[in-house]
C-alpha cells in the first residue's frame, strides 16, 4: 500500500536510520500496561447498532456483525449478560478488557492438551489462556493446511477453525487502536511535544493524534535526514521513536478485516477498516471526518458521555451514506428492518402459540368446551402471524425468495404447513386442522432453530445462485411439496391413532382419510413440479436435464413413493389403513431427502451437530417404523385390514 | 392386550416374514417373463464390433507463449450440484488459509540426478514435482520431491505426521526432539542444509516387511523441499543410499555448479 | 370398435396391463434409486450411474441378476402403453386429468431414451486469444494421427486428423489406415497405467523419453484413468516402428515415412464443433471483500466461414447452437496469471423433449387433482 501519509519518501530513509538507532522492540501481545485500565463505557448503543459494515458479501447493521462473530467464536450470541453488540462495543474499543473473556470454543479436549492449556469444563477459553499455545497452534494449523482435505480428521479441522478464529479476533482487536492513547506515543518530555505541535499539558497521546501533526512531524523528518545521527538533540530521538513506531503500526495494524469505511472509488465495492483507510488517503475529507468521528466515539466510549458518543455514531453513518452508490444506499435503507427482525424473536413466539394450540387441543379431549376450540383457532393464528412476517422481513432485507439455506427451508416449510392446516381446518371444522397446524409449526420451528444455531442465516449465496428465475421457482415448489408431503404424513399418524382410540368415530376418520389423500395429491403435484423445474434449471445452467444426483434422487424417491401409494390403491393391494402408513413412510422419504442426503458425502463421523442430525434422523426412523409395525398389528387383531 | 417386550418381537417377526413372502411372491412371478424380454433386448443392442476410423479438421489458434510454464491443472471438473447449504454439505474452510496454500506451492523449478539403480515417473498430478521406483523389483520403494513454500510446519510437526503415517506409535516430546537431532545433516551440492530423517530406528531388525520411510527436509530461503522414500523396511535400508545421493544432487534450475 | 375390443384381449397386451406391475415396476426404481444414491459413495458418480441407471441389468453378489433402471423403465413403458390400449381408451372426459398425465409420463420416457443414446458432453479449455474448433470428451481417448503440413503463421495449425477411440482395443489388434499408407498393431493396452522415464534398453520409441509402462487398477473416478499402450507402426510395409503413447504425454510423436512426417497422439477423444470458437476475454467477479465468486463471463467469439460474432458466456446464459449448448463451467488462473476459462459443451438432440413433458404432466396433475377436489366437496 503506498503510504500517502507520508509526502515525503525520504521518510523511508529515516525510518531505516530509526530502525538502526532504536533496536526493533517485539512488540507482542499482553505487554502493554493498558491492561488495568478499564473504560467507563456507555448505556446505550442504539447509535452504534446500527452502523452498518461490509462483511461477507452483505452490508448488515453491526448489531448482525456483532452476533455473527461472537456465534463464530463461542457458538453463543451473549457473553454472560452481555449482548453481542455490548461485548461487540467492549472487544472494539477497549479489548484488552476481553482478553480474558471465555469465548473460544474448543470442542476436542485434545486440542486443549495439545496446546498444553487446561481443560475447560465448557469448552471455552480466553485469549490470554490460548496465547502461550499461540505458536504451537499456527505450526500444527500450518501442518494441517498441506494435507487434502477429505483426508483431514475431525481434530484437525477443529485446529483449523480455532486457529482462524483467534486470527480473526487478533486482527479485529487492532481496529480501534489508532483512538486511544498508547505508550508507543507517550511523549515525556515537553521539548518534542513543541516540536510537534502538541498539547503540553498531556504526555499520553494516541496514533490519531501525531497523525494529525504530520506537518511538524514531515519537517522535522527533513532535518533529521541530513544530520549526522550522533549529532540528534534528545527530542529528536524522541521523534525518531515515534517515526518508527508509525511505520511499525501501519503494517502491523493494516489489513484488518473490519469493512466499516466504503472507498471513494466507484469500482471498488469494498469496505476497509479505519487503519487501512489512514494509511490509504487519510487527507481526503470525507476519510478524515469519518476517522474522527470514529476516533470521537471510542474516546466517548471510555470517557463514559453517551451524548458525545451518539453524536460521532450519527455523524459517521451519515457521511458514509452520502458516499454510497445507489445499490448500497438501497440495503442500507433496510437496515431498521434487520434491526426490527434482530430484535423480536418472531419464530420463539411462533413456536410458542403453536406449542400452546396443541396443549388445549390435547385438553380438549377430556373437556369438551367450544371455548378451547376458539382459544385454539386464536393460538394458531397467533403463531401465523410472527411466523409469516419473519418471513417477509427476511425477504424484503435479503431480496430473495426466503428458501436459500436449510434454515429458511424449514421456517418456509413451517408456514406452508400452518397455511395448509388452516384452510383444512376452514373445510372441515373439526379440530383436524388445527392439530396439523400447531404439531407441524412447532416441530419444524424448532428444527430450524437447531439450524440457526449453527451460525449466520443471512449469507450472500454464490455465483450459480444469484436471481435465477428457475432456481427460486425449482426450490419454492420442491417445498412447498414436502410441506404437503409432510401435512399429509402428519395426518397418517392422525388416522392411526383415530383408528385406534377406544371410541373410534368412523365418520372422523373418514375425513381425515379422503383430506390424507387429496393432501398428498397434493405434495406429489408439487413435488413433481419442483423436482422438474431442478431439471430445466439444471439444463439451463449445465446441459443435463437429469444426472442422477443424491438431491435428486432423493426428490425422485418421494415422487415415485407417493404414485406408489396412489398405484396400490388403485390395484387394491393395499387398504386405507395401508395408505396412511404409506403417507408416514412418505414423510420419513421427505426428511431422507430433505437433509439425509446431505449427510452421505459428510460421513457420520464429525463433531456437534452434523452428527446430532445423523443420529436424530437414525433414532427418528426407528421410531416411525415402531410405530407402524405395532400399530398395524394391533388393528389387525381388531380386523383393520392392512 | 399384553405389550410386553417379546411379544412385540415376535409379532413384528411375523409381521415382516409374511409381508416379505408377499413381496417375494409377487416378484418371482413376473421375474422370469422379465427375464426373457431382458435376454431378447440385450441381444437386440448388440455389441461392440470392428473399431471406426473418424476424421475430421482440427483448427488450433494459439497465443504467443510468454513463459514456458506448464499450466496449472483447472479447477477440478466443478461439482454438478450448487455447493450450497441445500443441496450438498458445505465445508466452510477459512479463506485466508486457502489462499496461503494457493500462494504455497512454490514457484521454481529443480533439477537433480537420477539415481542409476532408480527410475524416474512421469507425473501428471500438481503438488509433486518428481517420482521415482526401483528397478530392483525385489525391493520396491516409491520415492516422491514435493516442494511448499513459506515453513510448512516445523521438523518435529513433519516427522510426528510421518510417524503416524506409518502407523508408528509417536514418542513424547523430549524423546523426539533427541531423536531429530541425532539424525545426519548434509548440505546439498548448492549449500542448502539437509536434515535426513530415519525412521526405520523406531523399528526392529525382525519387521522387515514393516511399511517404513526415510525422509529428507531440505531447507531454503523461503521453501522447504521435501524427499520421501516409502517401502517395506528392509527395502528402505537398501536404497538410503541412492537417496541421498538424489538429495544432494538437487538444485535450483539454473543454478552454477 | 373391434380393433379396439381385439386389442384390449390379446393375452400379451393384458399382461402387460396389469397395475400390480406397474407397482413393482415403480417399487423397483425406487430402491434403484436409493441404492444408486448410497452406492455412489464408494463407487462415485459415474460408475453407480452406469451400474444401476443406464443398464438393463446387473449382477448382485457375483451371480442373481438385478435389473437396472433402463428395463425397468422399459417394462413401464410398454406397461403403460397396454394399460392406455385396455383401460384408457375407455375412459371417459371426466378423467381426462389421468390420461394427460400419463401421456406426460409417457413423453418423459422417451425422452430419457433419446438423451441416453443421443447426448454427450464434453469440454472446452482455452487461453485468452486461443481458438479451437474441438472440444475435448471428459474420459473417453482416441488416437489421433495426421500430417505435418507447412503452416504459413506458426500460431496457427491446421491438421486434417483420422481417429479412432482405444476403448475397445484388444492385443494384437490390427487398424488398417489406408488412406494414410499405415497400418498400426496393437502390441499392449493398458486403460490406466504408470510411464517411467529412464528404461531405453529397449528399442521402443516414445516422445517424452518414457521408457517402460506400469498397468494399475482403474479408479473409480473415471477422469483420473490415463491410458497408455505400445503400438507398431507399419509405414506402406516398408518401415515398421514401435512407439510407447501415453496419455499423459503433451506433444505427439513424429516419425518419417514416405517422405511425409506423420504425428501420432493419444488423448481425450476430440468431438468437432460446428464452428471455431475462440476465448476473447475472461472475467470473473468476487463478492465484495471475499473469496467467493459472484459471476465469471468469457466473451467468446464464434468464427464461421461467412461471419464471425461476439457472444457473453456467462454462469446463467449460456450459448445455444442447433443442438450445442455451451455453458460457463470453470476457470483456472496459472501462476503466470494467464486465465483461461473452461466451458461445458453438450450436445443433445433431445433437448426440448423434457421442458414439454414436465408441462404436460405438470398441467395433468393440476387438472385432476383439482377435479378430485371439487368433486369430493360435492359430495
Amino acid at each position: 500500500m503506498i503510504r500517502k501519509v507520508f509526502s515525503i519518501q525520504n521518510i523511508f530513509m529515516l525510518l531505516l536510520l530509526s530502525s538502526l538507532i532504536f533496536p526493533s522492540r517485539s512488540y507482542a501481545q499482553g505487554m502493554c500496561p493498558l491492561d488495568t485500565l478499564k473504560p467507563k463505557k456507555v448505556g446505550s448503543l442504539e447509535s452504534f447498532k446500527r452502523i452498518p459494515v461490509l462483511n461477507q458479501g452483505r452490508i448488515k447493521p453491526l448489531e448482525s456483525y456483532a452476533q455473527n462473530l461472537l456465534l463464530l467464536f463461542s457458538g453463543k450470541t451473549h457473553y454472560k449478560k452481555e449482548t453481542a453488540v455490548e461485548w461487540l462495543a467492549r472487544f472494539l474499543f477497549a479489548p484488552r478488557t476481553t482478553f480474558n473473556d471465555k469465548i473460544f470454543l474448543i470442542n476436542s479436549p485434545e486440542i486443549a492438551e495439545a496446546l498444553k492449556i487446561e481443560p475447560d469444563k465448557h469448552r471455552r477459553y480466553s485469549y490470554n489462556q490460548l496465547s502461550p499455545g499461540y505458536d504451537k497452534l499456527k505450526e500444527l494449523a500450518e501442518a494441517i493446511s498441506s494435507i487434502d482435505e477429505k483426508n483431514q480428521s475431525v481434530v484437525d479441522k477443529e485446529i483449523l477453525r480455532v486457529y482462524s478464529n483467534v486470527l480473526l479476533f487478533l486482527r479485529l482487536s487492532g481496529a480501534f487502536t489508532f483512538a486511544v492513547p498508547h505508550p508507543d506515543f507517550y511523549i515525556e518530555s515537553a521539548e518534542t511535544r513543541a516540536l510537534l505541535n502538541l498539547d503540553n499539558d498531556q504526555t499520553k497521546f494516541s496514533f490519531y493524534n501525531v497523525l494529525e501533526k504530520s506537518e511538524p512531524l514531515s519537517q522535522v523528518a527533513k532535518t533529521l535526514e541530513t544530520k549526522e545521527h550522533l549529532l540528534w538533540t534528545d527530542a529528536e530521538k524522541d521523534i525518531g521513536r515515534i517515526l518508527s513506531a508509525l511505520d511499525f503500526w501501519s503494517q502491523h495494524y493494516s489489513n484488518c478485516p473490519l469493512g466499516l469505511i466504503p472507498t471513494q472509488s466507484p469500482e471498488n465495492e469494498e469496505w476497509l477498516s479505519p487503519m487501512d483507510t489512514i494509511l490509504g488517503g487519510f487527507f481526503d475529507p470525507a476519510y478524515k471526518q469519518e476517522i474522527k468521528a470514529l476516533r470521537d466515539m471510542a474516546v466517548a466510549y471510555w470517557d463514559g458521555s453517551q451524548l458525545a458518543f451518539d453524536i460521532n455514531a450519527r455523524m459517521f453513518s451519515d457521511s458514509v451514506s452520502k458516499r454510497l452508490s445507489p445499490t448500497e444506499k438501497k440495503i442500507t435503507k433496510k437496515i431498521p428492518l434487520e434491526l426490527l427482525y434482530n430484535q423480536f424473536n418472531f419464530l420463539a413466539w411462533a413456536k410458542l402459540f403453536y406449542a400452546l394450540g396443541f396443549f388445549i387441543f390435547l385438553f380438549s379431549l377430556t373437556f369438551k368446551q367450544k371455548k378451547l376450540y376458539q382459544a385454539a383457532v386464536a393460538m394458531t393464528i397467533l403463531g401465523f402471524i410472527p411466523h409469516a412476517l419473519a418471513l417477509i422481513l427476511r425477504i424484503s432485507i435479503l431480496s430473495r425468495p426466503p428458501v436459500s439455506n436449510l434454515f429458511e427451508t424449514f421456517v418456509f416449510v413451517g408456514l406452508i404447513c400452518v397455511f395448509l392446516g388452516c384452510i383444512l381446518e376452514v373445510v372441515n371444522k373439526n379440530w383436524l386442522g388445527l392439530v396439523v397446524a400447531n404439531t407441524c409449526g412447532f416441530i419444524l420451528l424448532t428444527i430450524a432453530g437447531k439450524y440457526s444455531a449453527e451460525g449466520d442465516t443471512m449469507q450472500v449465496l454464490i455465483a450459480v445462485l444469484n436471481s435465477n428465475f428457475w432456481l427460486s421457482t425449482h426450490v419454492l415448489a420442491i417445498t412447498i411439496g414436502y410441506a404437503g408431503c409432510c401435512v399429509a404424513g402428519i395426518m397418517g399418524h392422525i388416522y392411526i391413532l383415530q383408528l385406534l382410540a377406544p371410541k373410534s368415530d368412523a365418520k372422523n376418520s373418514e375425513i381425515t382419510y379422503k383430506c390424507m389423500l387429496g393432501i398428498l395429491g397434493f405434495g406429489l403435484t408439487m413435488t413433481f413440479l419442483g423436482t422438474t423445474l431442478g431439471g430445466i434449471w439444471a439444463d439451463q445452467s449445465w446441459g443435463r436435464f437429469w444426472g442422477w444426483d443424491p438431491k435428486e434422487n432423493g426428490a425422485l424417491m418421494i415422487v415415485l413413493w407417493c404414485s406408489i401409494i396412489f398405484h396400490s390403491r388403485i390395484a387394491k393391494i393395499i387398504n386405507p389403513l395401508g395408505a396412511a402408513v404409506g403417507c408416514i413412510l412418505a414423510l420419513v422419504n421427505v426428511m431422507w431427502a430433505w437433509f439425509g442426503v446431505n449427510l452421505l458425502s459428510v460421513g457420520l463421523h464429525s463433531y456437534g451437530f452434523t452428527s446430532g442430525i445423523a443420529t436424530t434422523l437414525g433414532a427418528y426412523v426407528v421410531i416411525e417404523l415402531l410405530f407402524i409395525a405395532v400399530s398395524v398389528i394391533w388393528l389387525g387383531k381388531k380386523n383393520i385390514k392392512f | 392386550m399384553d405389550f410386553g417386550k417379546k411379544w412385540i418381537a415376535r409379532a413384528v417377526t411375523q409381521e415382516i416374514k409374511d409381508r416379505s413372502f408377499k413381496i417375494m411372491t409377487y416378484y418371482l412371478k413376473y421375474y422370469y417373463r422379465l427375464f426373457i424380454c431382458l435376454g431378447m433386448l440385450n441381444f437386440l443392442l448388440g455389441s461392440g464390433n470392428a473399431t471406426e476410423l473418424r476424421q475430421y479438421e482440427e483448427v488450433f489458434i494459439d497465443v504467443p507463449q510468454k513463459h514456458k510454464m506448464a499450466d496449472s491443472d483447472p479447477h477440478a471438473f466443478m461439482g454438478k450440484m450448487p455447493q450450497d447449504d441445500i443441496h450438498s454439505n458445505l465445508n466452510l474452510g477459512d479463506k485466508d488459509l486457502q489462499a496461503q496454500l494457493n500462494q504455497s506451492v512454490a514457484p521454481g523449478a529443480l533439477n537433480w540426478v537420477t539415481p542409476n539403480n532408480w527410475l524416474e515417473k512421469k507425473e501428471t498430478s500438481g503438488m509433486r514435482l518428481a517420482s521415482f521406483m526401483n528397478k530392483d523389483t525385489a525391493y520396491p520403494i516409491e520415492t516422491t520431491i514435493v516442494s511448499l513454500a513459506g515453513k510448512a510446519g516445523g521438523v518435529s510437526a513433519n516427522v510426528t505426521r510421518w510417524m503416524q503415517q506409518i502407523k508408528l506409535a509417536v514418542p513424547s516430546m523430549e524423546e523426539l526432539e533427541n531423536f531429530v537431532n541425532q539424525q545426519e545433516k548434509l548440505k546439498t551440492q548448492t549449500g542448502a542444509d539437509v536434515i535426513l530423517i530415519d525412521l526405520t530406528k523406531w523399528q526392529k531388525e525382525t519387521e522387515a516387511q514393516a511399511p517404513s520411510m526415510i525422509a529428507a527436509i531440505i531447507e531454503k530461503e523461503d521453501s522447504q523441499i521435501f524427499v520421501k522414500m516409502t517401502g517395506s523396511r528392509e527395502s528402505v535400508i537398501k536404497n538410503k543410499d541412492s537417496l541421498r545421493s538424489l538429495v544432494l544432487s538437487i538444485q535450483e534450475a539454473g543454478s552454477q555448479k | 370398435m373391434k380393433f379396439k375390443k381385439k386389442i384390449s384381449k390379446n393375452r400379451f397386451v393384458q399382461f402387460f396391463a396389469s397395475i400390480k406391475l406397474t407397482v413393482i415396476c415403480l417399487f423397483l426404481l425406487y430402491i434403484l434409486t436409493f441404492w444408486g444414491t448410497v452406492a455412489q459413495i464408494q463407487y462415485g458418480l459415474y460408475q453407480a450411474q452406469n451400474q444401476f441407471f443406464h443398464s438393463l441389468f446387473f449382477l448382485v453378489f457375483g451371480f442373481i441378476p438385478f435389473p437396472g433402471a433402463q428395463l425397468v423403465m422399459w417394462v413401464l413403458f410398454v406397461n403403460l402403453i397396454c394399460v392406455a390400449l385396455t383401460r384408457f381408451i375407455y375412459y371417459s372426459w371426466r378423467q381426462i386429468g389421468i390420461l394427460i398425465i400419463h401421456a406426460g409420463l409417457l413423453l418423459f420416457l422417451i425422452s430419457g431414451y433419446v438423451t441416453l443414446h443421443s447426448s454427450h458432453e464434453s469440454y472446452l479449455n482455452l487461453k485468452e486469444g486461443q481458438a479451437s474448433n474441438v472440444s475435448a470428451a471428459y474420459h473417453d481417448w482416441e488416437i489421433a494421427i495426421w500430417e505435418s503440413s507447412p503452416q504459413e503463421d506458426p500460431l496457427v495449425n491446421k491438421n486434417h486428423v483420422t481417429a479412432f477411440d482405444v476403448s475397445g482395443l484388444k492385443p494384437d489388434q490390427v487398424i488398417p489406415i489406408k488412406h494414410l499408407d499405415l497400418q498400426l498393431t496393437v502390441k499392449k493396452f493398458y486403460k490406466n497405467c504408470e510411464a517411467y522415464t529412464g528404461d531405453q534398453s529397449n528399442k521402443i520409441l516414445s516422445a517424452s523419453g518414457i521408457g517402460r509402462l506400469e498397468p494399475t487398477e482403474l479408479l473409480k473416478e473415471p477422469e483420473k484413468n490415463t491410458p497408455g499402450g505400445i503400438f507398431q507402426f507399419n509405414i506402406n510395409k516398408n518401415k515398421v516402428l514401435d512407439v510407447i503413447l501415453y496419455g499423459g504425454e503433451a506433444k505427439p510423436f513424429s516419425f518419417q515415412g514416405e517422405g511425409k512426417t506423420y504425428n501420432v497422439i493419444l488423448r481425450l477423444k476430440r468431438y468437432p464443433l460446428p464452428f471455431t470458437l475462440k476465448l476473447v476475454d475472461f472475467k470473473k467477479e468476487e463478492h465484495p471483500g471475499t473469496d467467493m465468486a459472484r459471476t465469471y463471463q468469457s466473451l467468446v467469439e464464434i468464427l464461421m466461414d461467412h461471419a464471425k460474432r461476439e457472444k457473453l458466456i456467462s454462469m446463467n446464459d449460456p450459448l445455444r447452437y442447433t443442438d450445442y449448448t455451451f455453458y460457463q463451467s470453470s476457470f483456472s488462473i496459472d501462476k503466470m496469471g494467464n486465465e483461461s476459462s473452461v466451458l461445458a459443451v453438450v450436445k443433445n438432440r433431445g433437448r426440448l423433449l423434457p421442458y414439454i413433458s414436465t408441462f404436460v404432466t405438470f398441467l395433468g396433475l393440476v387438472i385432476h387433482f383439482v377435479t378430485m377436489a371439487i368433486r369430493s366437496r360435492k359430495d
